[in-house]
């Protein structure tokens, strides 16, 4: 086991229990979140640690998600540069939502939550087909979904702006928050995101070799394009989970593996456990810095992760190479 | 010698006669006066009696009637039947004079059953809230929290501002709102956009309002079912929605009587602006922010409160607040141009910037007929609630002056609490 697991695991529940004692109501102790688990949740203050457990679980779920998904299409694209969203699943999931928001009034959050999820996924079939039409190497995938959002991304402009009464979500869902999270669809992505973890532990020797470049993998007899595309869908999912339960985070995605290489090397499955450490722990930090930060007005979750990963992305940067 | 004893005799007799006489009348008159004070008394004995009678027939024509009302709340069908007998007990109270404490007792007695009542048959309740959901609340609520500023003025003119927990961060209207939120007294519970459900829940309310198709309240709604706390999303569409929004929270809340009465004046009032019938409508353009340009279309109570003022909307075929080019201003050549919370100046600037020579093609600009509306009436015609019929007023300021005595030169630019601490009253319309 890598050694610095332990100390992350300390640090997270430290967070953990931070974030059950943050937030606009004071009077919240650690005996009050004690009798909560013993007793269960009535009105009042157990109310209110219900609350903050759920979003808690949200944010945990969250950068477990992202950190995966992350992790995942670095290896299989050979770019260190790859994040969840980069083959249009975010913008395809806005893109559905924002329809949703101007077609139906009053939609249900759970309608919501299952359009964002099959937008996101079928966005991200279009970029594998049309990658796999140009060539179907990582770069033509990547070009391919950088493209497809960023033609998506302009309809979101258009659609918003036309119809900004219907769709005054404006800046909450777009940049990611975990304030107005449903039981249901944290217990949805929270299944999502165990169906896609296990097959990628279980490939996790085959993605591996995936860094190695095409042709090595393809001596040491792993089908390459099989893994590339299995180990894609599986990130897909997950990320489609993720930006159905909070909206597009970013950041997680890409400091969360580059933190975990940094730990454990270059072994997928080590460095996933590590990422997916990490990515709850830089997650529960955010979310905890938003309450902080504005206690009864939310911010979105966006304002945080980037304040924290753009820094600690550029000290990564000049301490590893990839 | 018997002559001056004869005298003497008579005189002496005549003494006696005289001091008989004096005791006999002074006997008669004591006899007479105590008969007197004997009549008076009895007389005033008489009438003391007969007030007596005449106060215990009151007393017990009274108790009579409260011991009718009595049974009668036993039968009560209505929430009307209810007020009747309120108003009742309100005549019989007043009727009273001081001394009847007991019979006072008794009224105040009688008041508390009825409004123990009033809460039984109110509630429970189902509200069909402006998302189209059912709503159930089950008894009176006394801890309400408010997402929204309209909403925060529509509790205040149903008389239920006194049961508010918590309020939204941009609520100014009453004004002791913004200082008890300031000081904590009501829990702030963060924007119109971006309310913080920990604050709504650490109010511990029983009772949330919200406004229909706004995104987070809609999301609050579900997450606040899991705390059984019901959510109501006022509609916000129309100034008929205000109406609509005084009844449902009237309803909500159980104070309907001040609800109806609200709803009745918001009516009349709006009825009493028309005026006599406008000699002219102009065209009329709503700016409600610059760079983009953003105005009122229809379907939004903006739009019909330049109906209501006498004006017309230039921008009609655009739905809702969107955005225009300048461009679309010169072709929609607006007589008019009133910013709401907008600075008349900003406005001919930014345009005289775009457009250059063109901005002239406009006819407000050309005759100078840009104006603005500030703060406070700007707060009141950006909010579904009664207070809009001050907004319009002022914007019927703008668009025909003449009613109020100004003209397009003699109007200050800018209809705000400086050039206007109170706004004029309506003058009656003419025969």
């Amino acid at each position: 086991m890598n050694k610095y697991i332990p100390i992350i695991i300390v640090l997270l529940l430290a967070a953990f229990m931070v974030s059950l004692l943050t937030g606009p109501y004071k009077n919240i102790s650690i005996s009050d979140i004690i009798n909560y688990f013993f007793k269960g949740s009535q009105a009042g203050k157990p109310g209110i640690i219900q609350y903050r457990l759920i979003r808690t679980t949200a944010a945990m779920v969250l950068g477990a998600g992202l950190a995966a998904s992350g992790l995942t299409m670095q290896y299989a694209l050979r770019n260190p540069l790859a994040e969840p969203f980069l083959l249009g699943v975010s913008s395809g999931a806005a893109l559905g939502v924002v329809l949703v928001l101007v077609l139906i009034n009053n939609a249900n959050p759970l309608v919501i939550y299952s359009v964002a999820m099959i937008f996101g996924i079928i966005t991200f079939f279009v970029v594998i087909g049309i990658g796999a039409r140009s060539g179907g190497t990582p770069t033509s995938i990547i070009v391919a979904g950088v493209s497809v959002s960023y033609a998506i991304t302009g309809i979101i402009i258009i659609l918003i702006t036309k119809y900004i009464n219907k769709i005054n979500v404006t800046f909450m869902w777009l940049f990611g928050t975990v304030a107005y999270t449903l039981r249901e669809t944290l217990l949805y992505s929270i299944i999502l995101l165990i169906i896609g973890l296990i097959p990628l532990f279980v490939m996790a020797k085959r993605i591996y070799t995936l860094i190695l470049g095409d042709d090595v993998s393809e001596s040491m007899g792993v089908d390459v394009n099989t893994t590339r595309y299995a180990s894609l869908i599986l990130s897909a999912i997950i990320s489609s989970a993720m930006v159905a339960l909070a909206g597009p985070v970013g950041f997680i995605g890409l400091a969360a593996p580059w933190l975990a290489r940094l730990m454990a090397g270059n072994e997928f499955k080590q460095t996933l456990v590590l990422a997916i450490l990490v990515g709850i722990l830089l997650t529960l930090l955010s979310d905890i810095a938003v309450r902080i930060a504005s206690p009864s007005q939310e911010l979105p979750l966006t304002a945080f992760t980037a304040l924290f990963g753009g820094p600690l992305l550029f000290y990564l940067s000049k301490k590893t190479g990839w | 010698m018997s002559n001056r004893r004869g005298k003497t005799q008579i005189i002496y007799v005549a003494l006696i006669l005289a001091i008989l006489s004096i005791s006999l009348s002074g006997y008669m008159l004591y006899k007479t006066s105590s008969e007197l004070t004997r009549t008076y008394n009895k007389l005033t004995d008489l009438s003391n009696k007969l007030d007596s009678l005449n106060k215990t027939q009151d007393y017990q024509k009274i108790l009579k009637s409260i011991e009718k009302i009595n049974s009668s709340l036993n039968n009560v069908a209505s929430a009307d039947d209810l007020i009747n007998i309120a108003e009742q007990v309100n005549l019989l109270k007043a009727s009273l004079n001081e001394s009847q404490t007991n019979l006072l007792n008794q009224l105040n007695k009688l008041e508390e059953k009825i409004k123990k009542l009033e809460e039984r048959i109110l509630f429970p309740v189902t509200i069909t809230d402006g998302s189209g959901d059912k709503i159930i609340i089950q008894s009176k609520p006394t801890r309400i929290v408010s997402l929204a500023p309209s909403v925060t003025e529509i509790l205040y003119y149903v008389n239920a501002t006194d049961r508010l927990v918590g309020v939204d961060s941009y609520s100014n209207y009453p004004e002791w709102i913004a200082d008890a939120r300031a000081n904590g007294t009501l829990v702030d519970v963060g924007g119109f956009f971006n309310p913080s459900v920990e604050a709504i829940l650490s109010a511990n309310p029983d009772l949330v309002i919200g406004v229909n198709g706004v995104t987070a309240h809609q999301q609050v709604k579900q997450l606040l079912k899991a705390y059984g706390i019901p959510v109501i999303l006022l509609p916000q569409k129309s100034l008929m929605d205000i109406k609509e929004s005084l009844l449902i929270v009237g309803s909500a809340t159980g104070n309907i009587d001040e609800a109806v009465k609200a709803a009745i004046s918001f009516e009349s009032s709006l009825a009493r602006i028309k005026y006599a019938g406008y000699a002219t409508t102009p065209k009329v353009a709503i700016i409600v922010w610059l760079n983009p340009i953003w105005i009122a279309g229809n379907s939004t109570f903006q739009s019909e409160a330049i109906f209501w003022a006498g004006g017309v909307n230039v921008f009609e075929n655009y739905t809702g607040w969107t955005t225009i080019s300048p461009e679309e201003l010169v072709q929609a050549a607006p007589d008019i141009i009133v910013g709401v919370g907008v600075n008349s100046t900003s406005i001919v600037e930014f345009l005289t910037q775009q457009l250059g020579d063109a901005a002239q093609q406009i006819p407000a600009i050309a005759n100078n007929r840009v104006f603005c509306i500030g703060y406070p009436y700007s707060d009141m015609l950006s909010r579904p609630s009664p207070r809009i019929i001050d907004g319009i007023v002022a914007l019927q300021l703008v668009i025909h002056p003449e009613i109020y005595g100004y003209n397009y030169t003699t109007l200050p630019a800018c209809i705000n609490s400086t050039s206007f601490p109170t706004l004029p009253s309506i003058p009656l319309a003419s025969p």
